[in-house]
């Protein structure tokens, strides 16, 4: 008598224990935590909170330096501050600036 | 022909030994799962609730900031797809509000407002959010469908601790939920089976923490369509709101172009 195991039922079932049980989600309340994320804020890590720091690569800011104004700059509305312009978004639920270039 | 049987009853057996493990360890109902089952029968059988919460949430959680952040969270849902938040913290005041249609996030310290399409349920909410925008509603795992669920898929195993009253005599479920990620302890109202408190540490420098008091639960809370509509206020502007995707191509493309200083 031969005995054919069903390799692929073994395989199926044991792919879907393991990726299910091992698989990790990305947020525990509310907190990003998987790749690419670290906290509430999102993927960014980035900003500066406070001031925009001269010199940090930054996709975007947190805040603006103090003594901003109004300003329309390239199609929108920003604030304008230090000779840079700054235009609102909101990203991970937060508002934040990104430079005009 | 006879062949063919072996195999067939083999690949049953087998799958009959290894299924009932997998349910077993996957679903026992331990006293802590059934506390944390419990809860989440109760927040799903409510079609309209409200509820507060303090959250607290350790500087090294959040982006370049050295103070917890502290904020007073109201929550208001009604089934399937509306919810209403406002968060208060030291920074100012956001609001997000789902009315099945749209979502709105509102910085009303700022004035400012973004709204995308959000034709879906709160679990569709949530998902997308997440999935495309990096980011969830305030306690948006305890306003899904099925919390339980959401939990379990945040890989956490759940363990009884025992009994504990906290906030002034509250007797509830003291309950461990560990991860990969983080240790949480949950505490669940014993004779209403509401959450309480929350505390995860997570596993990383300083084991910095998320702690959630909750408070004013009303599962039958009275509820009007304005409490999920979004006027914007006088002077109001209206912001984009950016996917994780866009700002991922403004970093590349930050990174590529020499920057003024700002």
């Amino acid at each position: 008598m031969k005995i054919i195991l069903p390799y692929r039922l073994v395989f199926a079932a044991l792919a879907v224990f393991f990726f299910t049980s091992a698989e990790s989600h990305a947020r525990v309340f509310g907190v990003g935590v998987g790749v690419g994320r670290v906290g509430v804020v999102g993927v960014g890590r980035v900003a500066v909170r406070g001031v925009a720091v001269a010199g940090v690569a930054a996709a975007y800011y947190s805040s603006i330096p103090p003594g901003y104004r109004a300003a329309y700059y390239g199609g929108y509305n920003c604030y304008y501050a230090g000779g840079v312009y700054y235009r609102p978004v909101i990203y991970g639920g937060n508002t934040v600036y990104v430079v005009v270039q | 022909m006879k062949q063919t049987t072996i195999i067939a009853a083999l690949g049953l057996a087998l799958i009959a030994t290894i299924t009932p493990a997998i349910s077993a360890a996957e679903t026992a109902p331990a006293g802590g799962d059934r506390a944390v089952q419990a809860m989440s029968t109760k927040l799903a059988s409510a079609k309209q609730f409200s509820f507060q919460a303090e959250r607290e949430i350790d500087p090294a959680l959040l982006e370049g900031r050295s103070v917890p952040e502290k904020a007073k969270v109201d929550v208001r849902i009604s089934r399937p797809n509306r919810f209403a938040a406002r968060s208060v913290s030291r920074d100012g005041a956001r609001r997000f509000i789902a009315d099945g249609r749209n979502l709105t996030v509102v910085d009303e310290k700022k004035n400012l407002y973004a709204q995308v399409p959000m034709r879906t349920s709160m679990d569709g909410l949530v998902a997308q959010l997440d999935q495309n925008y990096g980011f969830t509603p305030p306690l948006a795992d305890f306003a899904v469908s099925n919390p339980y669920a959401e939990i379990r898929q945040q890989g956490h195993t759940i363990t009884s601790m025992g009994r504990q009253k906290i906030n002034g005599g509250v007797e509830c479920d003291h309950l461990a939920l560990k991860s990969k990620e983080a240790d949480v302890e949950l505490w669940i109202g014993a004779s209403d089976q509401l959450p309480r408190k929350l505390v995860a540490t997570f596993h990383r420098a300083g084991r910095p923490q998320l702690r959630i008091a909750f408070s004013n639960w009303n599962l039958a809370a009275p509820v009007a369509a304005s409490d999920f509509t979004f006027t914007p206020p006088h002077g109001a502007q209206k912001i984009e709101m950016w996917t994780k995707a866009r700002m991922q191509a403004q970093a590349a493309a930050t990174k590529q172009q020499p920057k003024s200083n700002p």
